[in-house]
């Protein structure tokens, strides 16, 4: 009898239980991607795009189908410097609202100057941001990255001063700043402009990189170890951590934890080729050239642009008096500085002062596929193209690659541009 | 019970007081309501609805009778009563599409671009796109000195026999006039004319032309033929009244301003033209007391701080003439009879060195003046596609502080030569200085063709 009570009890329990459970059940997913969506909102109000895209990623199936939101991915994309996602963002809030809208072509305008394609919006941008106190910033914003990215610098300081004007501490327009001045190799003033977004928000971790990167070509090791070690907080075993750290560990004479910390890092990812790099250093300052020769040989193929890993690797060939090998290494470590001072010429001052000339996209281009960027560097060669229809060696070097792909066609098009005879 | 009930009350009991019918009847209406409240709601009901059916009948017509006439002024160019009937209008049916695109037309006539485009972006948002807006777009850019844009499809417009052909003359024509084409302006008016004999539109636009060619006595015959066709075309009386005073034809401008006094009150230009009128015709304190009055009204119009630093150099008063110039100058930094008139008062008034920098500045003036006249008769008429024409006029508008007049000859510049340099690094540094870093950036860049130093030398 009373187990009879006790079951019935019971099973009313269990049915009110069930009830709340499914209650649950149903409610806590749209609350959860209620509360995702804020959060993106809320990354995207403090200008962390990359974290606003993946709470939008994960509410995306609640909320997905409305215009609005969708617009708002589409801005965190380019602002993250993914145009492509933007575009198919953009497409599907066009789907969603039944066509383009005022809004939607502002969005596309924004997204194609963001990626460096400007040309076309110049006005338009101008137009909006005089009228719209709200759409000013992110005039501001997609043609600073888009300048950038173009190392139009002079273009993107302009923007960028007339922001700061306007806004002095907004963090993103800062961040963007300290870009454009180390792109212009003006690194101090950078790392000014980085050190007063950490100020602002010490949580920008992209920031902190930045800034480590720049104290570190600044011979600043104290400070970046300190950032570094904030940046390692749980993930010490991280190869980019590890390796800058230990670089600055090195180089403030504390060998064995700047040892200690890139074993551990290649001891998970042995193909890291600035963990190498950094190992190798360290046996070198040790003086053990000979342990250091295979680890800067690796280092050096995996990294063949990277002027430093090729210069080591010569110090350590030197060191054991391979003469033969050492000749052949400084050779080749030459040309990765004659290139990388070209490109650093020009994207720091030629292409700032003349972006529409096509001889400098043209001798971009050609920088680039030689070090291996093979799309970056058909885009500026198309970009010469474009400057100039008639551009000989532009065509002759498009053909070259086109036939290395197979493209027959192409090939055969820019062939006949390069070398008319007809 | 009906309404006679009380008084109809059995015999024997007594008959109710006067006081009490008339307070019966006087309620009669409260009881009904009280009695009857679902039919009594229901009258209420139709009422209101009929009252407001009356009222919206009402208002509709009142506003259809306004855009009736504003549509015919606007046809006419009677510009400022069209402007007040479409007001009228636009308290009702602000976005109504007709009010709209001719609130716009009246504003592109008058020289109020920015308002017709905003207008216009406006009818769009509510309307979008119609054959109405895409011709007044099209009559916006001309007149904003686009002309080449939009000269081709103006043209095929002109050549039809629909209604907007007048219209689409008008643009043409207008916009050469802008551009100072006076070649093809001249053309265009020929065959407009020969199509539309008593077009006032056409005869207003040719005594514009005759007045930039400085063809006065011209301009003075297209303006009285306009009054003969319609004496109600009131832009044709005030320029007719203004060249009359400036060739001190006073006795002749005197009538004209008079009507336009009647037509136009409390219009600053009119009676700024009424003081100089009365002053011509020797009625000079009937002048002083118009003055007073126009400054009363408008105490910063500097066509009328000139008239009264006039009066007080005449007075012998310099030192006020001064002051007035002074302040005539800081409203209208650009108009050379108040830089010499300003360095002709400081000279009286013994300040030496000031007089001479004012009157240097007044020369610089003059000369720039000369050279805009020089350029637009002569090179701009012989080489129209050269653009370092465009660039020099537009150098001197710069200097004289006219930005908007400024950046439309280097637009022109562009116009015919896309890939003129130096305009494009005048216009990098104009918008730097005017705080458009966008379009500063383009110019910059574009300026930076191959062989070409750089302009600007911020290094990051």
């Amino acid at each position: 009898m009373a187990f009879w009570r006790f079951s019935m009890v019971f099973s009313r329990f269990a049915k009110g239980w069930w009830l709340i459970a499914l209650g649950f059940a149903v409610a806590i997913p749209p609350i959860w991607a209620y509360l995702k969506l804020r959060a993106a909102q809320s990354d995207m109000a403090r200008f962390r795009p990359k974290e606003a895209r993946e709470a939008f990623a994960s509410s995306a199936w609640m909320w997905g189908s409305w215009p609005s939101i969708r617009l708002q991915a589409c801005r965190a994309a380019w602002q993250d410097g993914d145009p492509e996602a933007a575009i198919f963002e953009l497409r599907l809030a066009q789907r969603a609202v039944g066509g383009a809208t005022d809004e939607t072509a502002f969005e596309w305008a924004l997204i194609r100057s963001a990626a460096g394609d400007m040309g076309e919006f110049e006005e338009y941008l101008q137009k909006r941001a005089d009228i719209s106190r709200t759409d000013a910033p992110l005039v501001w914003e997609a043609l600073a990255l888009g300048y950038l990215r173009v190392y139009r610098t002079l273009d993107a300081m302009t923007c960028l001063n007339y922001w700061l004007k306007r806004d002095p501490d907004n963090v993103r327009a800062l961040d963007l700043r300290g870009q454009t001045y180390v792109a212009g190799k003006g690194v101090v003033r950078g790392s000014e402009d980085y050190r007063r977004v950490l100020e602002l928000d010490p949580t920008r971790e992209a920031t902190r990189w930045r800034l480590v990167d720049c104290l570190i070509g600044l011979g600043g090791y104290d400070e970046a170890a300190a950032s570094l070690e904030y940046l390692a907080n749980g993930r010490a075993d991280s190869g980019a951590v590890a390796s800058r750290l230990a670089r600055c560990y090195n180089m403030l004479g504390r060998t064995a934890e700047a040892r200690a910390l890139l074993d551990a890092a290649l001891a998970k990812n042995p193909n890291d080729g600035s963990g190498l790099r950094a190992l190798g250093q360290v046996e070198l300052v040790a003086r053990r050239p000979d342990a250091a020769e295979p680890l800067l040989r690796r280092a050096a193929a995996l990294l063949p642009n990277d002027y430093q890993a090729q210069q080591l690797l010569f110090q350590a060939l030197q060191q054991q008096g391979k003469t033969d090998e050492a000749k052949a290494q400084i050779k080749i470590t030459e040309e990765v500085r004659e290139r990388a001072e070209r490109v650093g010429e020009l994207t720091s001052r030629k292409l700032a002062e003349s972006p529409l000339d096509p001889a400098l996209n043209y001798e971009m281009g050609k920088l680039l596929l030689e070090s291996g960027s093979v799309e970056v560097g058909e885009q500026w060669l198309l970009t010469a193209i474009r400057l100039d229809p008639r551009h000989k060696l532009a065509h002759a070097a498009l053909a070259s690659l086109y036939e290395r792909r197979g493209d027959v066609s192409r090939a055969g098009f820019h062939r006949s541009l390069a070398d008319p005879r007809d | 019970m009906n309404v006679f009930e009380g008084t109809a009350s059995p015999s024997g009991s007594r008959p109710p007081s006067r006081l009490t019918s008339l307070a019966k009847f006087f309620f009669y209406p409260l009881r009904w309501l009280i009695r009857h409240p679902l039919r009594a709601a229901a009258l209420g009901v139709t009422m209101v609805l009929v009252v407001l059916l009356i009222a919206i009948a009402g208002f509709w017509l009142w506003t259809e009778y306004h855009l009736a006439k504003a549509r015919n002024d606007v046809a006419l160019g009677h510009n400022a009563a069209a402007y007040s009937h479409l007001q009228k209008c636009a308290i009702i049916r602000p976005d109504n599409p007709e009010v709209l695109i001719l609130s716009a037309r009246i504003a592109r006539r008058s020289g109020a671009t920015d308002e017709a485009e905003a207008l216009l972006y406006r009818y769009e948002g509510r309307h979008g796109m119609s054959d109405a807006l895409v011709l007044e777009r099209l009559l916006l850019r001309a007149a904003t000195g686009e002309v080449e844009a939009v000269e081709a499809q103006l043209t095929a417009r002109s050549a039809t026999n629909i209604p907007d052909s007048e219209l689409a003359f008008e643009g043409l024509v207008s916009g050469l006039i802008t551009r100072f084409r006076w070649g093809e302006a001249y053309r265009h008016l020929t065959e407009w004319r020969a199509r539309y004999p008593q077009s006032t539109a056409a005869l207003l636009l040719a005594g514009k032309l005759e007045e930039q060619r400085q063809g006065y006595e011209l301009a003075i015959g297209c303006y009285r033929q306009i009054l003969e066709i319609d004496p109600d075309q009131d832009e044709a009386r005030l320029r007719l009244a203004t060249q009359l005073v400036e060739n001190r034809r006073g006795d002749e401008a005197l009538d004209h301003v008079s009507a336009l006094r009647a037509r136009l009150p409390n219009h600053s230009e009119v009676e700024v033209l009424w003081v100089r009128a009365l002053a011509l015709n020797g009625r000079a304190t009937e002048s002083r007391a118009a003055l007073a009055e126009c400054l009363r009204r408008n105490p910063e119009y500097p066509p009328a701080l000139l008239e009264s630093g006039g009066f007080a150099l005449l007075d012998g008063d310099e030192v006020a003439a001064e002051q007035i110039f002074r302040q005539a100058l800081d409203l209208n930094p650009d108009n050379l009879v108040a830089h010499n008139q300003y360095a002709f008062a400081l000279a009286r008034t013994g300040k030496a060195e000031e007089a001479a920098k004012a009157r240097a500045v007044a020369e610089s003036r003059k000369a720039d003046l000369e050279r805009i006249t020089f350029l637009i008769g002569g090179p701009l008429q012989s080489s129209p596609n050269d653009p370092a024409v465009h660039r020099e006029i537009a150098q001197i508008a710069l200097r004289a502080g006219q930005v908007r007049e400024a950046l439309r000859w280097f637009s022109s510049a562009l116009q015919v030569d896309p890939n003129d340099v130096a305009t494009h690094k005048a216009l990098a540094l104009l918008y730097r200085e005017l705080d458009k870093p966008v379009l500063s950036a383009k110019h910059r860049a574009l300026a930076q063709r191959p062989g070409d130093q750089p302009i600007v030398n911020i290094a990051p």
